[in-house]
C-alpha cells in the first residue's frame, strides 16, 4: 500500500522554501545594524534615507522573502495546488528577489539610480516571475477553499505595490526618497493588500491545523479577502480622483475588516479544543492584538490628522502584527515539513514511520520561548521610541538597544532555523547510507 | 456492517494524518470508518483516491467535519455510507 501523504510530482523539494527561510534573518540581522550604528535618527523622519532602507529591509529582506518561500511550499502541500518546475522557479526568484532587494539598498543608500533601475528591474522580474506561476496554478486548482481566492488577491496586490512604485519612480528620474503623495498607495497595497491577505489565507489554514481550534466560519473565509480587496481599490480610487466620501467608505471597510479578521481569530484562540499554548499560540495572540491596537492608533492619526500616530500605527503593524504573525508561523511550519519530508523519504525506501523526529523534537519549545522573548523586547523598544524625544538623546538610545534586540532576535531565528535543517540532513542521510 | 469510530479532532498537524492513515491500514472490507474531525482534512483526499478509498464529507450536527470511508470495490458498504450521509448538511 502506498502510504506517502504527498504525491511527489507535487512536492516541491524542502530547499525550496527553506533558501527563502534562511535568507530572511540575514536582512533583519542587517536592519538590526543599521539602527545600531546608523547614527542619529534612523527612525526619527519618515522620509530619511535611513528610515527607507530599514523599512524595505523588513518589508521586501524578511516578511516578502518568508512569504513567498512559504506560499511555493503550502500551496502545494496543504491545497494540493501544483507548482510547474517548482524547484527551478524557486531558485530564480529567489536569486532575483534577493539581489534585486541589495541593489535597491545599495541604489537608495548611495544615492544611484542606475542600482535603484538595475534593482527594481530585478525584483519586477521576480514578481512577475512569482505572481504568474502562483495564479497559473491557482487557477488549475480544484479546491474552492478561502484560501486560495485571498492567496490570488494578495499575489495581485503585489503587482499593484510593485506598479505603483515603478510610476512614483519612473516619474522621478529614480531618485529615492522620492517623498511622493503615491506613496501611500504602495504602501497600502504591499501591507493590507499583499501582506494583510496573504496572512489572512494562511491563517485560514494554519489556524485550525496547527492551533487545535475550530475553522474559520464559512462567510468570512469567503467573503473577507474580496471585501479587503475591493476596500484597497476604492481607497486608491479615491487618491487618485480625489474623492473624499470614496476615501472614507474604503476606510470604514479596511478598518472593520482587520477589526474583523483579529476578533475572529481571538475567539478561535478561545474556542481551541485543547488548552495547550505554545510559542506560536502566543506569537499570534499578539500578532491580533497588535492589529486591533493599529488600526486604532492609525484611525485617531487620520482623524488629527497626525503623522506620527499614523507611523506608530505602521510600525505596530509591521513588527508587531505581521512580523509576530510569521515567527509564529515558521515555528509550526517548518517542524512540520521537515517531518513531512522525512516521512515521505522513508515511505519511499519502503519504510514506515521509521526514526522520523516528531514535529516537537524539531524545533524544541524552548528555543522558540526564549526567540519570542527576545522578539518582545524589541517590539517594545520600538513601540516607544517615539516618547524618547522627551529625553535628552532618548530617541537615539531606545533605536539602538530595539537595533541589538533585532539582531539577537534574527540571529536566534537563523540559528534555530539551520538546526531544524540540520535534522533534516541528518535523517536524510542516515537513511541513504541505511 | 461494522462502524469504526475515530475521533481526530483534538489532534494537532500531522496527528490526525497519521492516525487516520494508521486506522485506514486496518480497516476491515466489510466495515467503514467513520472520521470526526475540526476541520476538513484536506490532505487525506490524495491518500484515499490513491489507495482506493470511497469517502463521503458532511457537517455533524455539532458543526465538525465528518468523513465516511470505506473500500470503493466494496458496493454494499458504499451503498451504506450514500443512505448513511443522505439527510447530512454539506461541509461547504
Ligand atoms: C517591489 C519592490 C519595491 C520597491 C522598488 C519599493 C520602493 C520604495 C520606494 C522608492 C519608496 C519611497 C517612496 C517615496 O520616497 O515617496 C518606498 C516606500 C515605502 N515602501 Fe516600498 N518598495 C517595494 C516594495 C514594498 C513592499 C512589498 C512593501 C511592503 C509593505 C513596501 C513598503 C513601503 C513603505 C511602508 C514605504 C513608506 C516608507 C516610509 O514612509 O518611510 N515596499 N518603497
Amino acid at each position: 500500500m502506498n502510504i506517502a501523504f504527498l504525491s511527489l510530482a507535487q512536492t516541491p523539494p524542502l530547499s525550496v522554501p527553506m533558501r527563502f527561510f534562511l535568507t530572511a534573518p540575514l536582512f533583519g540581522i542587517a536592519a538590526g545594524l543599521l539602527l545600531l550604528f546608523g547614527g542619529d535618527g534612523v527612525l526619527d523622519n519618515r522620509w530619511s534615507i535611513n528610515t527607507l532602507l530599514v523599512v524595505h529591509m523588513v518589508t521586501l529582506g524578511v516578511l516578502s522573502m518568508v512569504m513567498i518561500g512559504a506560499l511555493q511550499q503550502l500551496l502545494p502541500v496543504l491545497m494540493g495546488v501544483v507548482i510547474p518546475r517548482s524547484n527551478m522557479v524557486s531558485r530564480a526568484i529567489h536569486l532575483l528577489w534577493s539581489v534585486g532587494t541589495l541593489l535597491l539598498l545599495a541604489g537608495i543608500s548611495q544615492h544611484l539610480p542606475i542600482l535603484n533601475r538595475f534593482g527594481v528591474g530585478l525584483l519586477a522580474l521576480a514578481t512577475l516571475l512569482f505572481v504568474g506561476v502562483i495564479l497559473y496554478a491557482l487557477a488549475r486548482s480544484d479546491s474552492k477553499h478561502g484560501t486560495l481566492i485571498a492567496v490570488a488577491t494578495a499575489v495581485i496586490s503585489l503587482l499593484f505595490t510593485l506598479l505603483f512604485m515603478l510610476w512614483i519612480l519612473n516619474s522621478s528620474g529614480w531618485l529615492a526618497p522620492v517623498v511622493h503623495p503615491l506613496t501611500n498607495l504602495h504602501m497600502s497595497w504591499g501591507l493590507l493588500g499583499w501582506f494583510m491577505l496573504l496572512l489572512i489565507g494562511a491563517a485560514y489554514q494554519v489556524v485550525p491545523m496547527f492551533q487545535i481550534t475550530p475553522e474559520f466560519p464559512i462567510a468570512v473565509r469567503r467573503f473577507l479577502a474580496p471585501l479587503i480587496f475591493v476596500g484597497l481599490l476604492l481607497w486608491s480610487g479615491s487618491d487618485l480622483l480625489q474623492l473624499v466620501w470614496m476615501g472614507w467608505v474604503a476606510i470604514a471597510i479596511l478598518v472593520s475588516a482587520l477589526a474583523l479578521f483579529a476578533v475572529v481569530l481571538l475567539r478561535l484562540q478561545l474556542q481551541r479544543k485543547r488548552r495547550l499554548s505554545d510559542v506560536t499560540f502566543t506569537y499570534w495572540r499578539v500578532a491580533m492584538v497588535a492589529l486591533l491596537t493599529s488600526t486604532v492608533v492609525w484611525l485617531v492619526g487620520y482623524i488629527l490628522g497626525d503623522s506620527r500616530w499614523m507611523e506608530s500605527a505602521v510600525v505596530i503593524f509591521l513588527m508587531g502584527g505581521i512580523l509576530s504573525a510569521v515567527s509564529g508561523m515558521l515555528f509550526k511550519i517548518v517542524p512540520f515539513l521537515v517531518w513531512l519530508h522525512l516521512n515521505n523519504l522513508y515511505q519511499s525506501a519502503g519504510e514506515w514511520q521509521g526514526n522520523v523526529p516528531n514535529v516537537r523534537q524539531v524545533i524544541p519549545e524552548r528555543y522558540s520561548r526564549w526567540q519570542f522573548r527576545v522578539q518582545m523586547v524589541s517590539l517594545g523598544i520600538l513601540v516607544v521610541i517615539p516618547l524618547g524625544q522627551f529625553v535628552d538623546q532618548g530617541s537615539r538610545y531606545l533605536t539602538q538597544a530595539a537595533g541589538i534586540a533585532w539582531i539577537a532576535s534574527f540571529t536566534m531565528l537563523l540559528v534555530i532555523l539551520l538546526l531544524a535543517r540540520s535534522k533534516y540532513q541528518s535523517v536524510a542521510r542516515a537513511l541513504n547510507r541505511g | 456492517m461494522n462502524r469504526i469510530e475515530l475521533d481526530i479532532s483534538e489532534g494537532e498537524a500531522p496527528e490526525p494524518l497519521i492516525r487516520a492513515t494508521e486506522a485506514l491500514q486496518q480497516l476491515p472490507e466489510d466495515s467503514y470508518l467513520h472520521i470526526t474531525h475540526r476541520m476538513e482534512p484536506c490532505r487525506l483526499y490524495d491518500y484515499l483516491e490513491r489507495n482506493g478509498f470511497y469517502v463521503e464529507t458532511r457537517r455533524g450536527e455539532s458543526g465538525l467535519c465528518e468523513l465516511f470511508i470505506g473500500h470503493d470495490r466494496i458496493d454494499k458498504v458504499k451503498t451504506e455510507i450514500v443512505r448513511l450521509v443522505k439527510d447530512m448538511a454539506r461541509w461547504d
